[in-house]
């Protein structure tokens, strides 16, 4: 399974690479719409999570190959048992409000949202005590958004409607290059698009079926990894005979779906982990197999053929995908109804958001939300293989693609350097600088 | 690599209790022909060929953000098998192009090369003078002094930086800071807090923008006086007027009274001038398409327009730096691959 659909879209998000030659311009706001309509701007709330990530930020962080790299703490060490740790803070960081940041309001921060550790400050350091293995400690520190000293700060927030970020002009790592970012939200994809269309956007998320529309008249698209993970989930307690599941698992024809409507964006897969990220998914086979589909489901009682299906319509293209998996269950078989309703639906399509850059947290995680056994955290990629097939074994879970985030960004839209879009989906505005459009130009 | 190919090919081995079996081999990774081909020969010497019937065995090279994989799928009859071996990831390398014909011949001689961000470099006699965002350097042989340059405010980004060496005493301005020291006897530096306007080039002063990476719509010449002017980037006397790389993406060529003469389409953001054996001589970056490298190129200024005059230099990364240092420049290059600097002295030979 080369990810040979992925490749198409990497050429195309290269056209938002500046050329090093041209210097990037400072100022401006940066005009943004989402779909999420966050309540509230905390530091860890997954709704906010892109803008949060302006705003916040984590002791370290994990560079684009997972590896811990310092942000708020400039160095680590480990003292004495092993279980005690001391993260020495970067010097001269300012929060959003002006005054200094002190170990005491970082270890406030880390005892609030990691309640397990033991946070005290210690001169310039911060000291952890932990019950558990520093390379576990770290992912937990980098996926742990702290204080208020990101590039951005927020200068205005009306709950679900809109958010104003302003450049913090005190940044440690250099102040960004726009003035500030104007964030609508909850805006539907469709209208996004028009606005993008209309240059009344400078970025906006699009739809996989939309992304040769978005990429016209000089309009760039960018991509995160492939980190949602599409897959059918059954219901506790229904559909308990494996024949069924089997089948039904059999005689989806991905490649069908993903070429039509995806418009061969993300993989097709039969994995919980994308190949990006395990470098094993192909070794799950996702091609169809109607003939032992069929066998199975002839060889279950006729009653037992029917499943019921259900979908979030915000996952996107959820519809189709469901009502073309029952078109391939029937060709099986199989009768299934399809319902954005059923409340007691045997199964249902879900998304799943892949949150880390390590491949054993990513697939305890996954598996924590698609309701599976937890997975032993493991170390070794055989391990992690095994792991992963044992969780799939009784076919409790069907996983059907892996999609990346979409964005179009406006012809003035350059980054200074890329990606603009993190592997994970992050949202890189400190690096993004605004062009002066020439006049007589299309938005 | 090796060790890993031959654990696997071993482990297939046993799995298949060492009957022959049908091997082939795909590579999905970053990894060239070469080292499939080497990973290949490790199989097909542990493994016996086979035909029909025989179990299949099939080798995928693969790979994550922090390992090369190799994962065995082994199929007998309705059986199937996965084995996985790993190894860590390493790097790789890179190339460059070709340019225009023409009459000024550039030539580049590298100066230095480091990690960190190099702002400028400067020749003082037999030693080379540095400027980094923490440090200015001093080289002679194999003998390196360093002074640091206190950080008094966070850097802006794409940070600029200008080194001027005069006899044993040498300038640096940097956003905000102005430091100023001597090479000899004693290599020393002083910095401060300072708006001062740079030197940048022969008798012409310009104020900085900080935080920003650009110069403020003044420029101070001598003789002549200050003259407003859009934001600029960079700024290079052309003939007896000026080319001034402006911060919305065009560069205008103004004559001796400031008047606008025309605009210079190919250019990047950064120009300078070079005195060359066939007459004065602008250098600029073009403006480079996306993930290509940067190229210098030679313009003459005639008529207020800008003409190539000379072939295109090209490096292997993106050049963050350009300088004049009178008969020659500096540039400074970022390597698309290693990540490193290195700056260069660019001398102009001319015609052929």
């Amino acid at each position: 399974m080369r990810p040979s659909a992925w490749l198409p879209l990497a050429a195309v998000s290269a056209l938002a690479v500046c050329g090093g030659a041209i210097r990037p311009r400072y100022g401006g706001t940066l005009r943004v719409e989402m779909r999420a309509a966050p309540a509230a701007l905390d530091a860890n709330t997954p709704e906010a999570s892109p803008l949060a990530a302006l705003v916040f930020e984590p002791l370290l962080r994990l560079d684009e190959t997972g590896t811990p790299q310092p942000c708020l703490a400039v160095s680590w060490q480990h003292e004495g048992t092993g279980k005690r740790w001391q993260f020495n803070l970067r010097p001269g960081v300012k929060l959003h409000d002006g005054t200094q940041m002190t170990p005491g309001d970082v270890a406030s921060a880390l005892q609030a949202a990691l309640p397990g550790l033991a946070a005290t400050a210690n001169g310039e350091a911060v000291i952890i005590r932990a019950e558990r293995g520093l390379s576990s400690l770290l992912l937990d520190l980098a996926h742990t958004r702290l204080v208020s000293t990101g590039p951005f700060r927020v200068s205005a927030f009306e709950p679900g409607r809109r958010v104003t970020l302003a450049a913090n002009q005190d940044y440690w790592d250099g102040r960004p290059f726009l003035d500030g970012i104007d964030v609508q939200l909850g805006r539907p994809l469709r209208d996004q698009l028009v606005d993008l269309e209309l240059g009344k956007t400078d970025f906006a998320e699009i739809a996989p079926a939309d992304l040769r529309r978005a990429s016209e008249h000089g309009r760039a698209v960018w991509s995160s990894s492939p980190v949602n993970l599409l897959a059918l989930q059954f219901t506790p307690g229904r559909a308990e005979d494996p024949r069924l599941r089997e089948a039904l698992a059999l005689a989806i024809d991905r490649a069908a779906m993903h070429n039509v409507l995806l418009q061969k964006q993300g993989e097709a897969t039969a994995a919980l982990l994308p190949q990006w990220l395990s470098g094993y998914a192909f070794a799950f086979p996702a091609a169809q197999d109607l003939g032992r589909a069929r066998a199975l489901a002839g060889s279950l009682p006729p009653a037992a053929r029917t499943l019921t299906l259900t979908y979030d319509p915000a996952v996107r293209a959820a519809r189709s995908l469901a009502e073309r998996v029952a078109v391939n269950a029937r060709d099986a078989g199989l009768a299934v109804q399809v319902s954005s309703q059923a409340a007691q639906a045997d199964v249902r399509l879900v998304e799943v958001r892949i949150r880390s850059l390590d491949a054993a947290r990513a697939m305890v995680e996954v598996a924590a939300a698609l309701a599976l056994e937890a997975p032993p955290f493991v170390a070794t990629t055989a391990a992690l293989y095994e792991a992963e097939h044992q969780l799939l074994e009784g076919r409790r879970v069907i996983p059907l693609f892996h999609l990346p985030d979409l964005y179009g960004a406006g012809s003035r839209v350059r980054v200074f350097a890329p990606p603009a879009v993190t592997r994970l989906g992050y949202w890189r505005f400190d690096q993004v600088w605004l062009a002066v459009k020439p006049s007589g130009t299309a938005p | 690599m090796g060790g890993a190919a031959r654990d696997l090919a071993r482990g297939v081995a046993a799995a298949v209790a060492h009957e022959p079996a049908a091997l082939s081999i795909r590579n999905v990774s970053s990894l060239g022909p070469r080292e499939a081909a080497e990973i290949g020969r490790v199989f097909e010497s542990e493994l016996k060929p086979a035909g029909a019937g025989a179990a299949e065995v099939q080798i995928t090279i693969s790979e994550n953000p922090t390992q090369f994989l190799l994962v065995a799928e082994i199929h007998r009859g309705d059986e199937r098998h996965v084995m996985i071996e790993s190894w860590p990831r390493a790097a790789a390398s890179a190339a460059g192009g070709e340019g225009a014909a023409a009459q000024v011949t550039l030539e580049k001689k590298l100066l230095w090369e480091q990690d960190q961000p190099i702002l400028d470099a400067a020749q003082a006699g037999d030693a080379l003078v540095v400027l980094d965002a923490e440090h200015v350097l001093r080289v002679r042989g194999s003998e390196r002094q360093s002074a640091p340059i206190p950080l008094a405010h966070p850097w802006p980004r794409d940070l600029r930086g200008r080194l001027s060496v005069s006899g044993t005493a040498f300038t640096a301005w940097l956003p905000g800071t102005l430091c100023r020291g001597a090479l000899e006897p004693q290599f020393s530096i002083e910095c401060r807090e300072s708006q001062e306007p740079w030197l940048i080039g022969p008798g012409a002063l310009a104020t900085f923008a900080t935080p920003g990476n650009f110069f403020q719509g003044r420029i101070d010449v001598e003789p002549g006086g200050v003259h407003e002017v859009p934001p600029f980037y960079a700024a290079a006397p052309a003939g007896d007027g000026w080319i001034l790389a402006g911060t919305d993406g065009r560069a205008r060529v103004y004559t001796h009274s400031w008047q606008t003469a025309g605009e210079a389409a190919e250019m990047g953001s950064d120009v300078a001038s070079i005195d060359t054996p066939c007459g004065g001589r602008v250098i600029a970056t073009r403006p480079s398409g996306p993930q290509e490298p940067d190229a210098v190129q030679p313009f003459e200024i005639t008529g207020g327009a800008a003409r190539p005059s000379g072939k295109a230099l090209e490096f292997s990364g993106s050049i963050t730096a350009l300088w004049s240092a009178g008969s020659s420049a500096t540039a400074v290059v970022r390597d698309l691959q290693t990540g490193r600097y290195a700056a260069f002295s660019l001398a102009p030979a001319c015609g052929r």
